[in-house]
Formats: structure tokens, C-alpha cells, sequence
């Protein structure tokens, strides 16, 4: 019943360590299924022993010694400590398989209260809460914190890693099939930790080629009316005193780079689906979706959120 | 004042008793502290016979603390044998610390090796 | 006959405390102290337990609006911290406090003021934790309150609560642990030799050396971060030189054995109860190795809550080796129980069946910790769900089980009521099947991709319908301490009368009525086995009986006008001397009341007040310490020493304040352990040390000043040597040089400080530069008051006697520590920069 619960026939998992998509997580869910299958039959003895033990009818002449101490040196220490160097060795190796691999592509990803930038150092590319990554290729990960302490953890792909103030850490990812996956804060990092989350987008590394010249562009021309009134909106609103978007006056670096905003699958940190409905909700009132955030409420006429929000999702 | 006249000295009964966890105890901030702290530093970056500064360290001091448990171990064999032998009347606890630094010598000489397992798959960096 | 007897009333009533308020305030008792720990942690257990229902509530479905980030943040904090600094240490801590002089023979732990001064630092502790709720400024940076986000940048006063109620809870912690210590090895029964002490007293002796270590680290930790945040100095700020992992280091470097200072105590529970319902006890060396490699192993684990925050590989598996190999230990402790209930058939009464749900649920959870501690399995699991799994089965079945054994097992002792065994068999079975219900979905719901400490899920994990069950566990689990509760309840209002010895169990608590005498033991008991009461005393043992037949008639019903008890050898527990013990006084309670004055100074930011609350604190403890001239006098002149032929002005190691000395030496050895490690360990990670190119200290007035202070060390030596010569003259001299040599050091070290051309607000090498100068001039303040202690002691009592004796092997103790403290900071601070 476990193992049919573990096994997860539920249907596709989004953020499970147990249904690899990448070499660090298949690697340790292969250490996992052995440490099952050891352990619990080891388990599963040991209760055995126990119950026998405790439960059988007392034995004529007030109960057997079973061995006395020999029994509990052999069953207490010689057997555990077989049981514990496989384990330990098998440990080694795993961390061994774990090495950081040779890469050509680094991406940079700093937490923020409560998002995450990620950038592309080798092709200028800033963008927040999504990763692409070519699928095939070992992808280098160095990680900080802008404030406190978060952690990096996309439970398909790999283990998780923190993000310090004062440290650059590094990890990397190496996806085996396209898809996208989910991957959220693993380090207590204050009232909003549960709405960090963000998205590995897994490519062909042909088409990764073509992400990266096409984000490598400032942002794209604007076609209506409606586009170049939220932009002019955008600005009168303060909004680009927190954003940036490449390509026009906005610089702000409090906030999200929104330069492709309109590409993106989430708005809040990989929290709602980011359509004209949720986006206009969002930014009307930021504190009521997601308390606590640095984005304050705006007081924006009607017509403008609309053109505001037409603008973003034209960004792509 | 009872130990002189069982003809065990003190420092041989804590000994026989304790040395091997000492020994634990020195081991391990030792290999921590060179793991931790010496593979910031330039033990990191200088190899004899392939391996790197730390991992000679770390295996000096496992000799080191081995031999300590070790002797420890010996110890108590020896006050036991003592107690056997020439002591019958000696008081139960003797016993027991001998019998108690038997098996906790050994098993700490154990964890001393086993512990420094990790060292053989990282004799070439940290 | 009729004298005699009238004599025992005297003695009783010398032993009785008051009962009534205000005196039961300055209760210094073990027995009723005892129970007020155990009953407030008990209250503070189900505080805890209210705001976990709470979480499961908020997390029972996705997205739910019940709680809202902010309080879910603040119930978690404060469960956790609850459950780990408010019940689990405190609670056994009483336990002990009450049993232990029940299980060793004697009539009283070695410092009963101390019992009520940690009484009410815990009580004062939990109070500023919970004042919180009342001001609506909870603490929610977590119980591990990792740094930056509990530094000042991030977070408000909140956070001050959790720091000084923690602090006071730490020092409660470190002095109950030292009385617990000094309590198993000096007052023991006759013949009680270290092998034949009781498992349970084994776990404390081994948890009460770990308390000293551990918990003084998280005191310096604290304190700190206390500083960082009150006084601006940058030990875990990153942007001035700061580390983060430092606190990291620090917190887990207590955080680790303390898992274990809470387990170790519930296997000690286990296998009294074990044994009393086997009628035997198999593997009795091996348990007790197996609780000492714990309490060394347990130290060298800390790391393995750090597998994530990029530290070296090579330094990461050195703990997971330790993390494993610990298993082995717990593997021993298990097979014992294992070979000694084998074939008995226990009888299944509640003690049982708690310990038997121990067993698997203990077993299951140690299994998942071996899991966690492979390195490369953590990186997935590490702050997920399966952890809170993981150690929800460690510490609920590890210890909360083992802990409801022992209330069914003890209660009887305690209240003289048995408790009902249907109602026990009850609240275990809602409580094992509720427990698993709850935490077994946890660790599915880990793989699945659910962190800890997440006041909301996303729908799409696909985790609703474990969440759903777990809550609903939850409430099922709930019911299990609650059925407990009437249980106890009813039991004392119409509960059947207990024997005193209703199990049929081995240990000397079983061998005094239920409930006991507050004395306990109206004559010292003789031991002469492991089992004492399994075990026929052998009539004709002639080493040990003749003088312990002397001591036993001499001690019955005395000293009747003081409280006393029998000390013995800490190896062999041959008799050594009577040692006074006080009976009722407030000071204990002056001293916390001063402290918890300064607690609330410092949380409201009257800085001024803070030394007035510190200063009433040491005065308190100034005339605690400090023995009234009458006291003295009736001691000197009580036949009991004659009768007994044993001194009551023990000195050196027979004396219990000796052995309280060297466990306050070791906490204030740890103090300088810390810092040490904290300056290289900032050290390590800045680019130049001295940090932003200050200068490198001096060298040559140090050394000079090191000198001076060597010269007192001498001086001090000196002094004790001409005392035992009874040269009071020369033993004057001798500590005035020492006090003059002590003012010295303090003088340049005020001038070093003044003149340094940073603060401790400057960076990180500022902070700790003049933290680690502020405690070792405190620390040679302490040797300086002694000094004069001793002179105005030489004055008033120049006649050399056993008491004045003590306080000079005292004062020499704590001098040598102090000069020994000194030339290792000053290599450290001064001296090092130059060399690495």
C-alpha cells in the first residue's frame, strides 16, 4: 500500500522527488529505492524480533536468555555496522556521481523577498522566476541571496541548494526530457516562504538558441494605441521606479526585470497563471494576493490598469 | 585510596575507561577543524604522492587517535586480566570499568575508522 | 524513647516547607519542586500542542484562508520552540530532579537553591515567550531563528521576546543540569557504586554533561545575536564582516545534542520500566556504553542540519559517518530491551504498551534518520515534509511515548494513586493511531515537493488528500493526553491507593511509601546490588557493613536542627561527609526576579535599568552564597559528625561546591570555546583580518599585562599554601597581591579598549574583539570579588575552620581558570593576527 502511495498513481506529479526528470534527482531517487528496500526489510526484521520477543507465552522457568550479551553485540553493532558501510560507501559514490559537471552555460540566480532573479551572465539576458535550460546539457547554477538566507530546490531536477548573503553557492541542473518544472524556496525566509516558487522551462537546445537571441533583444515595439498609452501609464503610475524594462525609461531594481514579461507563465513568484484577469488583480492590489510583498497597492483609474496591464502581457 | 590497595591505579581505571571516546573526541575536531578550516586555506592546494595537505592531516591524526583508542582498549584488557588474576575480591566497579572500557574502546576505534572513510574519496581535493 | 521520638518530630518538622503562600514561594525541595516543573511543562506541552492543531488546520486543504502567513509563522515559531525549550528538557529535567535523590538514596539534590533558582528562570523564560501573545508581537523567525532574518534589518522586537525568554531558559537548563551532575556522582547511597547506578540516573549523568556544553553555546549564540540586535555589533551581519552560517554553526552545534539530551532521558525511562516489568535486566554494561557513545557521538552531528548551505564535501561526510555510526548505539540500547523482555511475557499494563509503541514508532523514525543523514538523499529531503516526518516519530515516539510511560509508571509514586489502567490503555491507542495517521502521510508529502515551515501549498503538488488525513490524525492524536489528563484527575479524586512498590521494580525509589516523606530517606539506605530491591541484603558483608551500620544509626532522624545529607565517593560511594543543605529562603527567587527585571529592561529598551536588575540579582546571590554566622556555629557544634565519624566541613573533592566548581569552571570554558571558534571562524571568511585594514593589536602591553596577571596566579598559589600552614598573615598578603595584580590587568584592559581606534559597532573584528575583552574582564571581575570574599571570610572567621577551607580551594580554582582564560584570548586576539 506504501509503495503504491510512494509511486504516486495519482497522475503526473509537478514537484516531486520521486519522478526524475534530470540526472541529480534520478541519481538520488535511485539512492532512495535501495535505502528502502535495505532499510525496510531491515525494518521489518527488527520489529519481527521484537514482537516475538515481547508477545510469545512465557517459557517454563521465567523466559530464555537469548545469547545475553553476544546477542545484543552481534544484533546491535556488528550488523548495523555492515548495514551502515554499504550505506556510507553507496553515499560516497552518489555524491561522487553528484560532481559538478563541465558546462558552458552558467545562470545566475539571486533570491530576492520572496522571488527570484535569474540571470544569464554569457548573454545579458534578466528575467525573474523562470529558468530555461537547454534538456541534455549540464546547465551551472551560482546562487545568492540578495537578503536572507532561501534555497534553490527544483525536486525533479535535483537536490536543493541555499542561497546565502555573504557566499556564491553553486549547483547544476541537467534535464533528460523537455517540460516544465515547478521549483520553490526550501529555507524559512519569512511570512511570504510559501509563495516563492518558480519554474524550470526544460528545451530543445535548438530552440534554447532561439530564446536566447530573442531575449537578448530590449523589449519589443509597441503595435496599438493601447500598448503605448500603458506605457506612458507604466511610467505615470511609478511603476519604473521599481522596474526595469529594456528600451524605455524604466530602471528601477527593486522589483522584477519585466522586459519579456509577456512570455511568462506566472506572475507572484510562480503563484497565479499570468493572464490580463489575474495581472490586473495583482497589480491593482498586490497586498491582498500575497501580504507582506515590497510591491505596494496602487491607486490606478480603471482605463489605465487595463492599458497597464494590455502593455505587460504585449511584452513578449 | 581503594585503587592503590587493589593495586590499580586511578589513572588507569578512567583511562581504560574514557581514552577511546578522548580519542573520538580529538579525532573528530580534528578532521572537522582540517575539513572545515584547511580546505580554505593553502593545505588545500599542496600535494605529496598525489595527496592533498589535508588528506595527510586528516590521516596523521586518524593514525594518531587510532593507536590512542587503541591503548585505551589494551588498557582495559590489561586492568581486566589484573582483576582475574590477582584481584578476586576487587569491587564489582573495577570490573564493570574494565568490561565498559572493553567494549566502548573498541567501539570507538571502530567510528574512528570508519569515519575517515570519506577521506578516500576526496584524496585529491575537498 | 519518648526523647528520641521527639527528636524525629524535629527532624521532621526541620525538613517540612511551608505550605501556604507567600512561604511556598522560597520552597527549595526537590520533591515539591519537581512537580512544579513537570506541571508547568506539562501546561506548556499542551499549549503547544493547541497551536499545532491550529497549523493542521490551516493546513488541511491548499490555499486555505483559515490562519494567513503572518500567524501560521508565529504558531509554528512558537510550537517548536515551545516543545523544545519549554517541555521536553524542562520536563525531564523535573522528572529527574524529583526521582533522582529517590533512586540514589538521599534525602535531597546537592544544590536544592539552585532547584528554585532554575524553577523560576524557566517559569520567568516561558512568561516572556508567551507575554508575545499579549502584546500581539509573536517571535516568527522560526525555532532555529536562523540569521539574517532575526537579525535588526528584518525583524522587530518580536524577536527580542524569543531571544532574552530563551536566555532565561538556558540558564535554567544549565543549572539544573549542573545540580543533576553534582547530585549522581557525590550523593549517592553507600555501596551505590557507578555500577550499580540506575540506567535513568546514567542518561542524566550523560545529558547533564551534554546540557553544560550545548546549552552554554546557544546561551553565547544567543547572546550574541541579543547584541547584534541591541547594540548594532555585526557577528551575523554579512554586509559588515558578519557570517550567517556562523549562528548556523553555533545554533546546531547545541541543536544537535539536544535531540539527544531528549532522547537519552525517555531510553533511561524505558528501561527502568522495561526491566521492572521483565523482572530482569539484560546487557546492563552495554546500555551504558551505548549512553555514552550517544552523549560523545551526539556532538559530532551537528553539520547535518547544514548539507545544503555549500560546505565543503569532504567536511560534510565526516558527519554523516558520526550520524551513522550513532545508529549503532541506538541499535544496543534496542537488542537490550529486546534480550531482557524475551520470553517473559510482560504484563501489557500502560507503562508497557507506551514503551511497546515506543519501540516501533522510535525504531521507524531512527530508520528515516539514518536516511537523512546520507548526504546526497538530504539535498532532496532536507526541509521538506519527510523531515518534520522523520522527527516527529523521533521525538514524539522517541520521547513523548516513552515520557507517558513514565507518568503511568511514576504517577503512583508521586500522588500515592494508582492511575486507571483502562483510561491509560485508552489515551494510548488514540495516541498511536492518531500519531501515525498524522506524520506517516508527512513524509509522502516531502517527496511530493512540500517544504517545511509553509503556511499554504499549491493544489497542483497533488498533496490535498495526505494533508486532509494527517489533520484529522491530528485532532485523534490530541485526544490521547487529554484522556490522560482526566485519567490523572480521577485518579486523584477517587484513584485506588498505591503500594509502595506497585510494579514490582528494582530501584530505591520503590523501597519509600507512596508518595514519599519530603526527606525521603529518614536514614541513609545501604546498597549492595544493582537491584536493590530484587536482591536479599547479604547479612555478612563485612567491608562495607560496619561502617555504613555506624552511619545509618547516626544519620536516622539527623541532624535534627539542619537539613543534611550523606555524600559519597563519586567512584565507589564510600561515605565522605554530611553535607549541609538550606532549607526555605527567597534569594533564589530574588535572583531570578533581578534577571528577569534585566530581561525586561533590555526588551523595552530602558537600557539604564538593566545593571540595577543585574546588580539586585548578584546581591541576591551575593547572600545566598554567603553562610550566616549561626548556621556555621550549629553545624561546628551537632555530635552528628562524631556519631557518624565523618566530617561535616568536607573539602576538595569530597565536597559537593567543589564538584558545582568544576561544572561552573566548564561552562565558563565553553564561553571561551565559542568565542574562539567565532573569531577564526569570522576570520576564515573575510578577505583581511584585521577586517577594512584596521590595525593589527599590540603585543607588548598585553604581554605585560599577562605577566602582571601571572604574578597574582603565583601570588594566589602562594596564599593557599601558607593557609594550610595556617600563616593567615602571609595567606593576607598573598591575596592582596593577587587583587592588586587583577586590578592591573583591568586597568590596561580599559585602556586597550579605550584606545583602539574601532568599536564594536565598527565590523565584525570590532565586535568580537571587544566581546571576547568584555568576558574575560568579567570573568577576572569574578576572580578580584572573590579575593576580597576571601579576605572579609579570613577576617571574620580566623580560626581556620573546614568551611574557610573550602572557599580558599575555591578561590584558588577559579583564579587559575582565570589566568588560564586569560593567556588564551590574549594569543587568540592578540597574538594571532601576527603569526597565521
Amino acid at each position: 500500500m506504501v509503495l503504491v502511495w510512494l509511486a504516486g498513481c495519482e497522475g503526473e506529479r509537478t514537484q516531486s522527488a520521486l519522478h526524475p526528470a534530470g540526472e541529480g534527482a534520478q541519481v538520488i531517487a535511485g539512492l532512495w529505492w535501495f535505502m528502502f528496500y535495505l532499510l525496510g526489510a531491515v525494518f521489518v526484521l527488527v520489529m519481527a524480533v521484537a514482537a516475538y520477543a515481547i508477545f510469545r507465552p512465557r517459557a517454563e522457568g521465567g523466559g530464555g536468555k537469548p545469547w545475553g550479551e553476544r546477542f545484543i553485540i552481534v544484533c546491535g553493532i556488528a550488523l548495523p555496522t555492515v548495514v551502515l558501510l554499504v550505506l556510507l560507501i553507496y553515499a560516497l559514490t552518489a555524491t561522487m556521481a553528484l560532481r559538478k559537471p563541465e558546462t558552458a552555460v552558467t545562470i545566475e540566480v539571486i533570491g530576492h523577498l520572496w522571488w527570484w532573479e535569474v540571470r544569464y551572465p554569457e548573454h545579458g539576458i534578466v528575467t525573474a522566476n523562470e529558468l530555461h535550460i537547454p534538456v541534455g546539457v549540464p546547465v551551472r547554477l551560482e546562487l545568492r541571496s540578495a537578503d536572507v538566507v532561501h534555497s534553490f530546490w527544483v525536486p525533479e531536477l535535483h537536490g536543493k541548494m541555499d542561497l546565502l548573503p555573504e557566499q556564491v553557492n553553486t549547483s547544476w541542473l541537467l534535464a533528460h526530457r523537455v517540460g516544465v518544472y515547478r521549483g520553490q524556496c526550501a529555507e524559512y525566509c519569512g511570512q511570504q516562504h510559501a509563495r516563492m516558487a518558480f519554474h524550470v522551462r526544460a528545451v530543445e537546445p535548438s530552440e534554447f538558441e532561439a530564446w536566447v537571441a530573442a531575449r537578448s533583444q530590449p523589449a519589443r515595439v509597441l503595435t496599438t494605441d493601447a500598448q503605448r498609452r500603458g506605457q506612458r501609464a507604466f511610467v505615470e503610475a511609478g511603476c519604473e521606479t521599481c522596474h526595469t524594462i529594456r528600451g524605455t525609461e524604466a530602471t528601477g531594481d527593486v522589483g522584477p526585470d519585466l522586459t519579456h514579461f509577456g512570455s511568462r507563465l506566472t506572475i507572484g513568484a510562480g503563484q497565479w497563471r499570468n493572464n490580463a484577469g489575474n495581472l490586473s488583480g495583482w497589480i491593482a492590489n498586490p497586498q491582498a494576493l500575497k501580504p507582506g510583498n515590497q510591491m505596494p497597492r496602487s491607486f490606478i483609474e480603471p482605463e489605465e490598469l487595463h492599458a497597464i496591464t494590455e502593455y505587460l502581457l504585449s511584452l513578449e | 585510596m581503594v585503587n592503590t590497595r587493589a593495586g590499580l591505579g586511578s589513572f588507569l581505571v578512567w583511562f581504560a575507561m574514557f581514552g577511546g571516546a578522548v580519542a573520538w573526541l580529538v579525532h573528530f575536531l580534528g578532521i572537522y577543524l582540517l575539513g572545515e578550516f584547511g580546505c580554505h586555506t593553502t593545505l588545500r592546494d599542496v600535494t605529496f604522492l598525489r595527496l592533498t595537505g589535508v588528506a595527510w592531516s586528516i590521516l596523521a591524526v586518524t593514525v594518531l587517535m587510532f593507536a590512542l583508542a587503541v591503548a585505551a582498549l589494551l588498557a582495559a584488557h590489561h586492568n581486566q586480566r589484573l582483576i582475574a588474576d590477582q584481584l578476586p575480591d576487587a569491587r564489582d566497579n573495577l570490573r564493570f570499568a574494565a568490561h565498559l572500557g572493553r567494549i566502548s574502546n573498541t567501539l570507538f576505534a571502530g567510528v574512528i575508522l570508519f569515519q575517515t572513510l570519506p577521506v578516500l574519496f576526496y584524496l585529491g581535493g575537498c | 524513647m519518648r526523647e528520641s521520638s521527639d527528636n524525629f518530630a524535629a527532624f521532621e518538622r526541620t525538613w517540612t516547607g511551608p505550605a501556604r503562600l507567600p512561604g511556598a514561594l522560597a520552597e527549595v525541595n526537590n520533591q515539591p519542586l519537581g512537580k512544579r516543573f513537570m506541571l508547568t511543562a506539562f501546561i506548556f506541552f499542551l499549549l503547544g500542542g493547541v497551536l499545532a492543531l491550529l497549523m493542521r488546520v490551516q493546513l488541511a486543504v491548499s490555499e486555505n484562508e483559515f490562519l494567513g502567513p503572518q500567524v501560521y509563522n508565529q504558531l509554528f515559531t512558537m510550537h517548536g520552540s515551545t516543545m523544545m525549550y519549554l517541555f521536553a528538557v524542562p520536563f525531564l529535567e523535573g522528572l529527574a530532579l524529583y526521582l533522582l535523590p529517590m533512586m540514589l538514596g538521599s534525602r535531597d539534590v546537592a544544590f536544592p537553591r539552585l532547584t528554585a533558582f532554575s524553577y523560576w528562570m524557566f517559569l520567568f523564560g516561558g512568561i516572556i515567550f508567551y507575554a508575545s501573545f499579549v502584546t500581539g508581537d509573536v517571535p516568527d523567525a522560526g525555532w532555529f531563528s536562523y540569521t539574517p532574518l532575526s537579525g535588526p534589518e528584518y525583524t522587530g522586537t518580536r524577536q527580542d521576546y524569543w531571544l532574552l525568554g530563551l536566555a532565561m531558559v538556558e540558564v535554567a537548563g544549565i543549572a539544573t543540569a549542573v545540580e543533576l551532575v553534582v547530585t549522581i556522582l557525590k550523593c549517592r547511597a553507600p555501596g551505590m557504586t557507578l555500577a550499580r547506578l540506575p540506567l535513568f540516573a546514567w542518561t542524566i549523568l550523560v545529558i547533564g554533561v551534554m546540557i553544560i556544553f550545548a546549552f552554554t553555546t546557544l546561551l553565547v549564540a544567543t547572546l550574541l545575536l541579543e547584541l547584534d540586535r541591541a547594540m548594532a555589533t555585526h557577528f551575523f551581519n554579512p554586509d559588515r564582516g558578519g557570517n550567517t552560517l556562523l549562528w548556523q554553526h553555533l545554533f546546531w552545534f547545541f541543536g544537535h545534542p539536544e535531540v539527544y539530551i531528549m532522547f537519552l532521558p525517555a531510553t533511561g525511562i524505558v528501561s527502568m520500566i522495561v526491566s521492572a516489568f521483565a523482572g530482569r535486566l539484560i546487557g546492563y554494561t552495554l546500555i551504558v556504553v551505548a549512553i555514552v557513545v550517544t552523549g560523545f557521538l551526539s556532538f559530532g552531528l551537528w553539520v547535518h542540519h547544514m548539507y545544503t548551505t555549500g560546505l565543503p564535501e569532504l567536511a560534510m561526510h565526516f558527519f554523516a559517518a558520526a550520524s551513522l555510526m550513532i545508529a549503532t548505539a541506538s541499535g544496543v540500547q534496542v537488542f537490550a530491551w529486546i534480550a531482557t523482555l524475551w520470553g517473559t511475557a510482560p504484563a501489557m499494563k500502560t507503562p508497557m504498551l507506551y514503551v511497546v509503541g515506543f519501540l516501533f514508532l522510535f525504531v521507524l523514525g531512527g530508520f528515516t534518520g539514518v536516511m537523512v543523514a546520507v548526504v546526497p538523499f538530504d539535498y532532496q529531503v532536507h526541509d521538506t515534509f519527510f523531515l518534520v516526518a522523520h522527527f516527529h516519530y523521533v521525538l514524539i515516539g522517541g520521547v513523548v511515548f516513552p515520557v507517558f510511560a513514565g507518568l503511568h509508571f511514576w504517577l503512583p509514586k508521586i500522588t500515592g494513586k494508582m492511575l486507571n489502567d483502562r483510561l491509560g490503555m485508552l489515551s494510548f491507542w488514540l495516541a498511536f493511531l492518531g500519531f501515525n495517521a498524522t506524520f506517516f502521510p508527512m513524509h509522502i508529502m516531502g517527496f511530493f515537493g512540500m517544504p517545511r515551515r509553509v503556511y499554504t501549498y499549491a493544489e497542483q503538488l497533488g498533496i490535498d488528500g495526505h494533508n486532509l488525513l494527517a489533520s484529522a490524525g491530528a485532532f485523534v492524536f490530541a485526544c490521547g493526553p487529554l484522556v490522560f489528563v482526566v485519567n490523572l484527575g480521577w485518579s486523584l479524586w477517587r484513584g485506588e491507593k498505591a503500594a509502595a512498590d506497585p510494579w514490582g521494580a528494582d530501584t530505591l525509589e520503590w523501597s519509600v511509601s507512596s508518595p514519599p516523606a519530603v526527606y525521603t530517606f529518614a536514614a541513609p539506605p545501604v546498597v549492595r546490588g544493582r537491584h536493590p530491591m530484587w536482591a536479599p541484603a547479604p547479612t555478612d558483608d563485612a567491608e562495607t557493613n560496619a561502617p555504613a551500620r555506624r552511619i545509618t544509626q547516626a544519620m536516622h532522624g539527623r541532624p535534627v536542627t539542619w537539613r543534611a545529607t550523606l555524600v559519597t565517593d563519586a567512584l565507589h560511594a564510600t561515605p565522605q561527609a554530611i553535607q549541609w543543605l538550606p532549607g526555605p529562603t527567597y534569594t533564589p527567587l530574588l535572583a531570578a526576579l533581578g534577571l528577569l527585571v534585566a530581561m525586561v529592561a533590555t526588551l523595552q529598551q530602558y537600557y539604564l535599568v538593566l545593571p540595577l536588575g543585574l546588580a539586585f540579582s548578584l546581591v541576591a546571590v551575593g547572600s545566598w552564597v554567603w553562610p550566616g554566622e549561626w548556621r556555621l556555629a550549629r553545624m561546628r557544634d551537632d555530635d552528628v559528625a562524631d556519631a557518624a565519624g565523618l566530617p561535616v566541613f568536607p573539602s576538595g573533592s569530597a565536597s559537593t561546591a567543589w564538584w558545582g566548581m568544576v561544572c561552573l569552571l566548564a561552562v565558563l570554558g565553553t564561553v571561551f570555546a565559542v568565542l574562539v571558534y567565532s573569531y577564526y571562524y569570522l576570520w576564515l571568511f573575510s578577505e583581511q583580518w584585521p577586517q577594512e585594514r584596521l590595525p593589527r593589536p599590540g603585543l607588548l602591553w598585553p604581554a605585560a599585562a599577562l605577566a602582571v596577571l601571572a604574578v597574582g596566579s603565583g601570588a594566589i598559589g602562594w596564599a593557599e599554601r601558607q593557609f594550610n600552614r595556617h600563616q593567615l598573615h602571609l595567606t593576607r598578603a598573598g591575596l592582596i597581591a593577587a587583587t592588586v595584580a587583577v586590578v592591573l590587568f583591568l586597568a590596561w584592559q580599559g585602556w586597550e579598549l579605550y584606545s583602539v581606534p574601532f568599536l564594536p559597532q565598527t565590523n565584525a573584528y570590532g565586535s568580537i574583539y571587544f566581546i571576547a575583552h568584555a568576558a574575560l574582564a568579567i570573568t577576572l571581575v569574578a576572580a578580584g570579588v572573590l579575593n576580597v570574599a576571601m579576605l572579609v571570610r579570613l577576617h571574620h572567621d580566623p580560626q581556620h575552620h573546614g568551611h574557610t577551607l573550602m572557599q580558599m580551594q575555591l578561590t584558588a580554582m577559579f583564579w587559575h581558570f582565570a589566568v588560564v582564560a586569560a593567556v588564551v584570548t590574549l594569543l587568540v586576539v592578540h597574538a594571532s593576527p601576527w603569526v597565521l
